[in-house]
Parts: C-alpha cells; structure tokens; sequence
C-alpha cells in the first residue's frame, strides 16, 4: 500500500504537463471561488484542493502536497517563482476578461468608469500602464507614477480582494499596482477621492452589497453568473489561467544559518514588514482587551437578569444566551459589520469589539451563575445575620469566593477570545493573523510569519493568563496576619 | 426587650400547598434572659428564632424590639441585625477568611473601626471562646467545634444585645458538645441577652433562665426550667420532655392477631433500643392477656419507654371497672405469680375511665 502510493507520487512528477486533459488523475489546487475554481468543479478525474489563499496554495506545491496549482498568469510576479520554487507548466488558450464589480444601482459611476477605461485602451496608455506593471523585473520596487494632487470631496471607497503584485498590494501604507494606479488615474478623472481597504474575497460581495465599497480590485474575471448580481464596467485587462508545478531545478541547498537570516530578511526587514506585526498586534490586543472589559461587564449584568426571581426577565437572559451561544462567531461579526452595522460609521474596530462582547457576556455570564450558585446559602445567610446589606454581603462575602471558583474557566474563556479575534481579517481590520496573511502573501513564505504570529499569540496567552492570576490575586481579601 | 405579637409564617411550596410553621405566637422576652426554645422536629422554633431578625420575614403579625415595630415597612433591617447575633448549626463561616478575618469583617465594614483596632478586639474574642491562638487558620482546617466556638466571636465582635442560636449544637460530634456549651454557658453567666433552639433537652433545662416548648407551629408551655421540665402542665409537654414513647393495642375479641401484635412489640424494642426487655414483655403479655385478663374484653394493652428515666412499663387497662381485676376470685394465682417474679413491680390504681394494672419492667 506504501509502496504504491510512493510510486504513484513519483509518476506524478515525472509526467511532463502540456495542456488540461494531463490534469487527469493529479491533484489540483486552485484559489476557493476563482474562474479555475468554477471550471475544474466539474472534472470527476482529478482531485480538486481548495485553498483559501496563493499563499497556501504554493506551500502545499512546494511541499508536494499537490501537483498542480491553477491560478491567473497574473498572480505572482515572474522575479518571485524562481525564489518560491515554482514555474509554469503552461498557459490555458482561452482569454478571461477582469473586470470591477460594482453595485447595481451605481450606474453613473459605472458608465463613467466604462468610459475612462474605453478612452485608455483606444489611447494605448492602458497597455503602458499593464506593462509598466506586469512587465517589472521587481514590481515591489515600481512606484506610481507623478500625478496631479488628489482631488477633495465624497470619496470612492475601494475594496481590494488581493494583496499581492503586480496588480494590487500596498507597500507602507500605500496601495501600488496596475489596478490601483487605474483606481488613482480615474481618481482625477471624476474628481473624486479613492480609499482603497482590503476586504477578503469572500466578504468582498457582502462588503459591496452593504455599501461599504462601491467597487473591489483584484483581477476579477467577468463572468454571466456574476453578471446577474454586480454590474461590470468595460474590461480593462484579459487574464490567462498559469498552471504551476513545483521547480525541481530551483531547489535551494544553503545552509540552516543562510536560509533563517534570508527568511528573517524577506519577511520582516525588507521594506519593513515587520510593522504589520506590530500594528496587527496592537489591534489585536486592543480588539481583546476591550471586548474582554465589556464582554464582562455585559455578562455580568445578564447574569444578574438571568438570577432574577422575576420569571420574564429570567427567560429573556436565558434566551439571549441561548442564541449568541447558538451563532458562529465568524458568521455574527460578519453579519454585525456587513447588516446591522452596514449604514452606521462606524470602525470595524468597534464593530468587533461589540461582536465579541456580546458573545463573550453570554459565555461568561453562565460561569459566573455556576460560580455564585455554588457558594453555599450560608455564606450569604451568614453575611445578611450580621448585618450586612444585601450589596455589601455580595461584595464582601459571595463574590470573592464566587471570583475564586470562576477563575479557571472564566481564564480559558478570555484565552479562547484573544485567539477567536483572528477572524477579524474577515470583516477588513489587519489583525496579527492579517499580518501574517499579507507577510505571506508577499514572500510566499508560509512557515516563517505562521511561526512568529504564533509564537506571539502564545506570549499573549501567557500574560492574559497572569495578569488575570494577578487580579484575582487582588480581589481577595487581605488575610489578616497577627501572632 | 422583644415583644412577639400574633405572629404567623405560611410558607407555600411551589406546587401550591402551604405549610404553617407558625400559627399566631405571642411572647415577651426581657433584657437578661436566657431562654431555651424546646420541641420536636418541625415544631417551628428554628422559624420563631429566625423571624425575630427577619432572616424569615413573618406572614403575620408584629415584633417589637425595644418598643420599635421592626416588622414594619422600611424599617432598616441591616442595622436590627447589627444588634442580634445569630448563631447557625452549619457555622457558616465566611470559607474566603481566616479565622480572625471572620471576626473582623463586621466591625471594619459595618461600624468603621480600623483594622488594628477590630484585630486587636477580636483577639479578646477569640481569647474568649479559646481560639486566639488558631486566628490565621482557614475555616476549612477547623474541627466543628472550634468553628462553632469562632462563629460565636464573630457575633460578640458586633456587640450585640441579644444572640440567637439556632441549634447551635446539632451539627457537632459528641466529643465537641462540651467546649461550645461551655461557651454558651459562660455567656448565659455574663448577662447576655440569648435565645436559643435545641433539641438537647439536658442542656437547654441547665443554660436556661426560662424554657418555651413549642408543638406545631405554637407555644404549648412557657415557664422556668423547673417547671417545664419537673411540673410540666399539659401532656404533649409531658411526654416530650420525659421522651415517653408509647405503643398501643386494644384487645377486643379472643381471634385477635397476637403475632402480629409481637412483630410491632420487636420493631417498636429495636427503634428505641431496649432490646433487653424484649422477651420479658412478650410472656407478660401473652399471659396477662391469654390467661389472668382472659375474661376482661376489650382490654387495652399499653408499652411506654420514658427515656429520660430509661423506665418501660406495661399497662393493663379495661374500662369502666373499679376494683383491680387481680383481687378477684379464681383469678390464675400461678400466671400471676410468675409475672410478679419477671416484673420489677406491680401497681393497681384506679383511673378516670376504668382500672389499669400498670406492670413496671
């Protein structure tokens, strides 16, 4: 059994790939929800792997975990495959037109989107601009071109998809690439400002649908399906599909100590990717300490409403704790930033925070019943006959037992959030886990930014836990020490 | 001191049947007096001791504290407390607080006495109850009795006028009895204003300067030791404090069942432990009611255990008669004989309804 599937692996590689109908047989990644995506669904010959990211995806093929990585020829920049250890196989025959998505009911902005897009092609500058691009020996090095000043008033807000040259990434702060220059060149066009933000693609429809983009970046190809649900300005650009195998001739043999200082280089030192490690981990601890401090505070109030003798708004807090605990977190913060939040301006900081909040009031608000239940009447009876009010007798005599029972449980729930917190990519705010995600997405290096963000959610794990050791420690009454 | 006026506790059970722990109670009790409450299981003293610092707000009627209505709306129940200690049978210690934290805690939150004054008085307390030298030890290391003796520092640290103790003894081994009685006892000696419910009847007739029995939710007899216990009135008060235990047959036909008769005698000798008598009594009955009493129909056959007197005793009673049936002539002399010898002794008396030939054992 061993033997065979030894065997079969090595007559995977060996097999030199010409066209689709070699696919037969091999495993194939593809990004979730591209054109490649849709099309090879339907082959039964192969077996299809789904990634969630480029990144992912080329690991997998550099690991020999797949065979064959489909993906649009315009997706890693030429310089970067001999580096990853990939190269193209060939090149899909049919062309696939990109577009924009945009909203249905932004007509104007589309027609005049189409028309400035018309106008660059019929002037050739659009193939300036896609060579300029495409065509960079190192397009991180590219900039934009000098342009006039940015133009006042409501602006065009922009979601991008992607984060990876040459068509849309950022470098500093500052979006670069083929389609965020078209973005800036139209910017002056119609007069208007352009914020582009990054959305995942999987919330990027949600994100356009709610009014938080008008428009997303990222090589989209048009196709009818999507045609029935987002409007399309003229194509600016025809993407091939790239079928990339794994370079055997590229493999790097440099020592340990060569291979870590080159991997510490490219993914923090080079054009100092090292501060998304730190911006992301300032939200992150921002987004978990807030939603910790009012996820408890919340939870404390439900607790108290679902202690009340009054049987109506006992059922209301049991109710309500047994729909937040009965949502997915992923699937309330989406639904929180992209429905209920959709209109209001506010951050999608805020949003999450309140999102995690309200999850982690129901989860702790249990815990804190259990705790206060299972310190004996007794004690409060024993509180209340020496003459303490019902408050003082809380304070004084049940809550401090009650914070020493809880503790444990109430430790890993506050640890589980601080990890939860890594969904927040989904709804557009660079956590710690989005730094690792554009690090990656950048150097095609996967091991080395999971390594370090996990490395650093451990540290934070590890001083939760303690400051939540010292402040229990704090509620505890002061033994009274005398011979 | 304390005037209990009409006084009534319903409790209803969640499925709507009610319960009087207290039915219409009224007593007076003066500064000074140490008053043992005494009665069986369910007899409402725990309630009458626990409504009067409203740990168990009364249904009914009112209770004046010095000459205030502290059943009325709004009055401020933290503060009456302040002034009643209250001693529980499950000590309730506070788990969270070593042992002189206990004391501590009320003195420092409720009057504002600084730490190292409410220290330094609560180690005469603690001194008090012979417990100073154990004042950093946590609750749970203590054995019942010590902490039964620190929960009642706790309620001297407060001052209190009056101290309520509610079976203050039943959760202790019989080995730590002593040491907390004696604490009661010497605050009994000091004046202390106490009430307490028990169900040690020993020890309630030695603290006590006035005893309460109460039966079912009321006040059957209130009076000083000597009476409750020596010169008790009424007959529920009687056969509890003598703790007389009684069985009953009434013989009315020769087919009675006698065996089943000897089974309930077994069971009834076994529950209070007196099975040496076991035997002794079963030949008395069977020839007293078989062969000396064989004419006398319905005969009522009675088996009493005093406990405090450790006394069993047979009583043979028919009605309506008024000379001892044993004078009469032809009566089986040898039966009798034989009784007389397993008997300790054999009294004749008269009573209100008929003749009884009491048989002691």
């Amino acid at each position: 059994m061993v033997l065979c599937l030894v065997g079969c692996s090595q007559q995977r590689q060996q097999r030199e790939l010409r066209s689709e109908a070699d696919l037969s047989g091999l495993r194939v990644g593809v990004s979730t929800g591209t054109a490649h995506d849709l099309r090879l669904s339907s082959r039964t010959d192969l077996e299809l792997h789904k990634f969630n990211s480029a990144s992912d995806a080329l690991l997998s093929l550099t690991k020999g975990k797949i065979d064959v990585f489909v993906e649009d020829d315009s997706s890693i920049p030429l310089c970067e495959m001999k580096r990853i250890g990939v190269r193209v196989a060939f090149y899909g025959d049919e062309a696939f037109p990109c577009g924009f998505p945009m909203r249905k009911d932004e007509k104007g902005l589309c027609d005049s989107l189409s028309h400035f897009i018309d106008s660059l092609i019929a002037t050739g500058e659009m193939q300036e601009i896609h060579d300029r691009w495409f065509l960079s020996e190192d397009p991180t090095k590219s900039v934009m071109p000098d342009l006039p000043p940015k133009p006042a008033g409501k602006p065009i807000r922009v979601g991008s998809a992607i984060e990876m040259p040459p068509v849309s990434y950022h470098v500093g702060g500052v979006w670069l690439g083929f389609e965020p220059e078209l973005m800036e060149r139209f910017s002056r066009y119609a007069g208007r400002p352009v914020v582009i933000e990054y959305y995942p693609f999987a919330s990027c429809p949600s994100a356009l649908s709610s009014g938080k983009i008008d428009m997303f970046l990222g090589g989209v190809f048009i196709t009818e399906e999507r045609r029935e649900t987002m409007d399309f300005p003229s194509s600016h650009f025809n993407s091939r599909s790239a079928y990339f195998v794994k370079d055997e001739s590229s493999a790097v043999n440099a020592g340990f100590g060569t291979r870590l200082k080159k991997m510490v280089e490219n993914n923090l030192l080079v054009e100092n990717r090292w501060r998304y490690i730190t911006d992301g981990l300032w939200e992150t601890v921002k987004i978990s300490v807030l939603s910790i401090l009012s996820g408890t505070l919340f939870g404390a109030i439900i607790c108290r409403l679902r202690m009340s003798q009054r049987k109506g708004v006992s059922r209301a807090a049991e109710a309500y704790i047994n729909i937040m605990r009965g949502i997915p977190m992923l699937v309330f913060l989406m639904i929180m930033f992209y429905v209920i939040f959709a209109q209001a301006g506010v951050s999608g900081t805020f949003v999450a925070v309140v999102s995690f909040a309200l999850i982690f009031a129901a989860y702790v608000s249990e815990m804190f019943r259990t705790a206060i239940t299972a310190v004996g009447k007794g004690q409060t009876e024993a509180g209340l006959a020496l003459g303490l009010t019902k408050w003082q007798t809380f304070i004084h005599v049940v809550a401090p037992q009650a914070v020493k029972n809880v503790m444990p449980v109430y430790k890993g729930e506050a640890i589980s959030l601080l990890k939860s917190t890594s969904i927040v990519g989904y709804i557009a705010i660079q956590d710690l886990t989005r730094a690792s995600d554009i690090i990656r997405s950048r150097t095609f290096d996967a091991l080395f930014p999971l390594l370090i963000i996990t490395f650093i959610y451990f540290i934070l794990s590890w001083i939760l836990g303690k400051s939540l050791d010292l402040i229990t420690r704090s509620t505890q009454h002061k033994v009274p020490n005398t011979k | 001191m304390i005037s209990i006026r009409h006084l009534c506790i319903t409790f209803v059970n969640p499925d709507g049947s009610s319960f009087d722990a207290l039915k219409d109670v009224s007593c007076e009790i003066r500064k000074g007096e140490v008053v043992g409450i005494i009665g069986p299981s369910g007899c409402g003293k725990s309630s009458l001791l626990r409504t009067i610092n409203l740990m168990t707000p009364p249904t009914s009627g009112k209770i004046l504290f010095e000459g205030e209505n502290i059943t009325a709306k709004g009055y401020p129940i933290n503060r009456l407390r302040q002034r009643m200690g209250m001693v529980f049978q499950t000590f309730n210690l506070f788990e969270h607080l070593n042992v002189l934290g206990n004391v501590t805690l009320g003195p420092m939150k409720l009057k504002g006495v600084s730490q190292a004054e409410a220290e330094r008085e609560a180690m005469q307390y603690l001194h008090q109850v012979g417990m100073d030298d154990m004042s950093t030890v946590m609750p749970a290391d203590l054995s019942g009795g010590q902490k039964q003796r620190v929960a009642i520092a706790r309620c001297l640290a407060m001052h209190p006028d009056v101290m309520l103790f509610d079976e203050p003894l039943s959760a202790l081994d019989p080995s730590m009895v002593g040491e907390v009685q004696s604490v009661i006892r010497q605050l009994a000696q000091e004046g202390m204003t106490m009430l307490i419910a028990t169900h040690r009847l020993k020890f309630a007739r030695d603290v006590s300067s006035r005893v309460i029995f109460m039966n079912e939710g009321r006040i059957h007899e209130d009076g000083t030791p000597q009476q409750i216990f020596e010169n008790p009135t009424r007959s529920t008060t009687k056969a509890f404090v003598q703790q007389i235990y009684k069985l009953w047959f009434t013989i009315e036909e020769d087919d009675f069942d006698i065996v089943g008769m000897h089974s309930k005698i077994l069971q009834f000798c076994n529950k209070y432990n007196i099975t040496d008598v076991i035997e002794t009594a079963q030949q008395i009955i069977n020839m007293m009611v078989l062969l000396v009493l064989a004419d006398y129909r319905p005969l009522t056959v009675r088996l009493s255990y005093i406990e405090q007197l450790e006394r069993v005793t047979l009583d043979f009673m028919i009605k309506g008669l008024s000379t001892s049936p044993l004078q009469d002539e032809g009566v089986d002399l040898s039966s009798l004989a034989i009784i007389r010898e397993l008997g300790k002794k054999i009294v004749e008396e008269p009573t209100k309804l008929g003749f009884r030939v009491k048989v002691l054992l």
